[in-house]
């Protein structure tokens, strides 16, 4: 076992950000209040002072100003992590990252590459109202030749980003806001996350819950309340929605027979939909129970705080659609 | 929202129950957990217990209908809530008929036909499997859907009567055929259970019987309609049927001196009666016998298990005695759980408790399960000695007559003296004769020399 000790996301995202500077020049940052600001959730504070203002760069308002910037340094060779603070606000980038970023190394043959990350915020929660509160992932994981990663614990945080950055293709890295303060153990060392591969966060055997990003701790709060009443859930969390690791998800849906996924972002056509029909595909002969899905509400989501939160899961809602799966028992 | 109060599954045996009483009426305010009806089985009366804060909807099975396992009794509703919404609630379960007031046919679990069966696809995965018509397996999954547990519970029952399934002659076959008599149901009478063309007969007889009574007396039975057996009357001839047929008896008898024995229990009775308020009987002392008998015996203190490689057993660790206790239509075996380890007050007042209950037909299932050994006791009737059918698959019975003044030979004198018959009733796949001989010398001493129980 290496040496652990116990940090928030933020940090582990800060000490990623710092060891991949470090070890690569070619890194380097680009966003609005990074530098002197230090991050508007401090996620950037003091790399400005560590690295300079060549490499970590403050931006106006301008989404599509540095996400094409971006884009167009990391085709030269360089590997700029970019941060659009709220993923609302891609919308103002989408050209870049949908057309561009996605496109260029497959419209080049292969000869250009575009290795790009993009930081962004997701998820509801602090009363930040319809435009500062969506969870757009949904929109890039839909579009071919973008990797789109998001973590749930501070240990997968800095070992996906540290990926992601040495990763040849652009990546969008989506943040919930509300889990920036979770705290897990990180190990010392240096260490990295490969992007694909799922990790199953609670073990059980009745029922699976497939939970991404600010949903895995739903989930675990699930599974533990239905652990009182004799019912095993496991908990698996996919990391990355693309590319995304089907062969995890479908051992554990074999196993129990019943699923619900859970994810932030809106219910319809969302992420819960493309999870459930593979494995309405692919396991089919294995469902006990029909396969359900629990997202955020379709509504635009609300500033008042008790409104808000009835948009979003929540672990009381997650088990009683489990208890739903289970019938009469002998 | 309505939740619906439906009958469980209490006991492996159990396939259907009868609504004995409501102890709520509708309308009336029940309390999550506070029993609403209670149930009779083949073995049980139980309560069932409300599952939800609220007042009791409409009656659907009324007091003497029965209802089969799954099948809705009732619901509780909430307060204001009417049966119209609880009925289109219903409607998501597809395999319980529309429940209809006072109609206890409609809530039986209707036999499916091919396009109604809903079954998960895991369920039908396991059922192609296994072999297993979906059409006979209960639902028990949401909504009323088969679930993988379902088939592989119905697969489980299958085997375990296909094994136990009778041999059938080939006249019996053809005329069970003819007759549109369903095998499964007929119990043999032929060598080793196997069914002949008699038994179908008569299970056509009764059939017709069940189906139009009151009838003019069949051919067979000029004496009177057939009456067909139900409750623990039925239970206990399929049981005792079974367990003669199947179990190769073997008997072994003894007269042993009682004299000791009742001078014990003379001697004990009072101060037992006052702590406890039980009198003592000789078939508490005999209870203690027999465990003591079992725990120098261990050989008896078994049970005979089917086994996908043959017969076999299983060596019980705990001694638990049943005693076999006389009801009204039938009869029961209450178990002593480790009575070997109850003093002879502790045995007395268990057994009067649940004998006590057994005659008020109170008794829960766990009273009846996990005996090792059985003891039957008809002395108070004046028999003086029977032989008795082996609780299978338990490997032995003690039937114990009553004790009486006989005349005994002894060095060459005739004395009278109080003596009692006991007779063994063995399993010869079990045991064999000179192991229940050496149990049975075991018994007789105990009760001879009483005070061995206490080395």
């Amino acid at each position: 076992m290496p040496e652990m000790r116990e940090i928030t996301i933020v940090e582990a995202l800060r000490e990623a950000l710092a060891e991949e500077m470090s070890r690569d020049p070619t890194v380097f940052l680009m966003g609005e209040d990074i530098g002197r600001a230090n991050g508007v959730f401090n996620v950037t504070a003091g790399l400005q002072d560590e690295f300079g203002k060549e490499r970590v760069i403050d931006t106006p308002i301008s989404e599509a100003g540095f996400t094409g910037m971006g884009v167009g340094a990391a085709l030269t060779g360089m590997r700029p992590v970019i941060e659009i603070l709220f993923c609302d606000f891609m919308t103002l980038a989408m050209d870049q990252i949908v057309n561009q970023a996605a496109k260029l190394h497959y419209m080049t043959g292969g000869q250009a590459k575009v290795p790009l990350v993009i930081r962004t915020l997701m998820g509801a929660g602090r009363g930040a109202a319809a435009q500062h509160s969506q969870s757009l992932h949904a929109w890039v994981a839909h579009i071919p030749g973008l990797k789109v990663v998001m973590p749930s614990t501070p240990y997968d945080a800095k070992g996906l980003l540290k990926s992601a950055i040495r990763d040849d293709n652009p990546v969008v890295f989506f943040e919930d806001k509300m889990s920036y303060q979770v705290k897990g153990l990180v190990p010392v060392g240096e260490y990295t996350i490969p992007l694909g591969v799922a990790d199953v966060k609670r073990v059980g055997g009745d029922v699976t819950f497939i939970a991404t990003s600010s949903m895995v701790q739903v989930a675990l709060a699930a599974a533990e309340m239905l652990a009182q009443e004799g019912i095993s859930a496991e908990v698996v969390d996919p990391r990355t929605l693309k590319p995304l690791d089907k062969e995890t998800i479908l051992e554990s849906v074999k196993k129990t027979g019943r699923v619900v996924i859970i994810d932030e972002g809106y219910l319809s056509y969302g992420v819960t939909a493309e999870i459930a029909a593979i494995i309405a595909d692919e396991a089919f002969d294995y469902l006990d129970a029909p396969v359900k899905r629990l997202g955020a509400m379709d509504v635009p989501v609300p500033m008042v705080p008790v409104l808000e939160q009835a948009t979003v899961p929540n672990a009381e809602q997650l088990v009683t659609t489990a208890r739903s799966l289970f019938g009469r028992r002998y | 929202m309505a939740t619906e109060i439906y009958l469980p599954q209490l006991g492996l045996t159990m396939t259907e129950g009868t609504v004995t009483r409501w102890l709520k009426t509708t309308g009336e305010k029940v309390k999550r957990g506070e029993p609403v009806v209670e149930i009779e089985t083949d073995k049980v009366t139980t309560e069932i217990e409300a599952p939800a804060d609220g007042v009791l909807g409409p009656i659907l099975v009324k007091e003497g209908e029965k209802a089969p396992i799954g099948g809705t009794l009732s619901y509780v509703l909430a307060e204001g809530e009417t049966l119209e919404e609880a009925q289109i609630s219903r409607t998501v379960a597809p395999v319980t008929s529309q429940p209809v007031p006072g109609a206890a046919e409609q809530v039986q679990a209707p036999p499916r036909t091919g396009e109604e069966i809903f079954a998960t696809p895991r369920a039908r995965r396991k059922a192609h499997e296994l072999g297993v018509d979906l059409t006979q397996v209960p639902a028990s999954g949401p909504g009323g859907r088969i679930v993988e547990a379902d088939v592989r519970w119905f697969a489980d029952q299958m085997s375990a009567q296909s094994k136990e399934m009778p041999r059938v002659s080939p006249v019996a076959r053809r005329l069970a055929a003819e007759l549109g008599v369903d095998l499964s149901t007929v119990q043999g009478t032929g060598e080793g259970g196997r069914i002949r063309r008699e038994d179908i007969e008569r299970a056509a007889a009764a059939r017709k019987a069940a189906a139009a009574p009151p009838v003019t007396p069949p051919v067979l039975t000029p004496a009177g309609p057939i009456e067909v057996l139900s409750g623990v009357r039925r239970l206990v001839a399929e049981r005792m049927t079974r367990n003669f047929t199947s179990t190769p008896h073997f008997y072994l008898t003894a007269e042993v001196d009682a004299s000791a024995l009742t001078r014990m229990r003379d001697g004990l009775l009072p101060r037992i009666e006052a702590t406890t308020g039980t009198r003592l009987t000789i078939t508490d002392i005999l209870v203690k016998v027999c465990a003591r008998a079992l725990r120098e015996h261990p050989e008896v203190n078994v049970t005979y298990a089917e086994t996908p490689d043959g017969p076999g057993l299983i060596r019980q660790t705990e001694v638990n005695v049943g005693i076999a206790v006389a009801l009204d239509d039938g009869l029961v075996v209450p178990v002593i759980r480790q009575a070997d380890c109850l003093t002879l007050a502790e045995i007395a007042s268990k057994r009067a408790e649940v004998v006590e209950r057994a005659r008020v037909g109170k008794l829960n299932l766990s009273d009846l399960e996990g005996g090792t050994f059985t003891l039957t006791n008809l002395g108070m009737f004046g028999v003086d000695h029977f032989q008795a059918i082996i609780n299978s698959p338990q490997a032995a019975i003690l039937a114990v007559g009553r004790v009486r003044e006989r005349p005994v030979a002894v060095s060459g004198t005739v004395l009278i003296r109080p003596t009692l018959y006991l007779t063994l009733s063995l399993d010869h796949r079990l045991v064999d004769g000179a192991q229940g001989a050496r149990f049975l010398e075991s018994l007789a001493r105990l009760i001879e020399e009483p005070y061995l129980l206490l080395d």
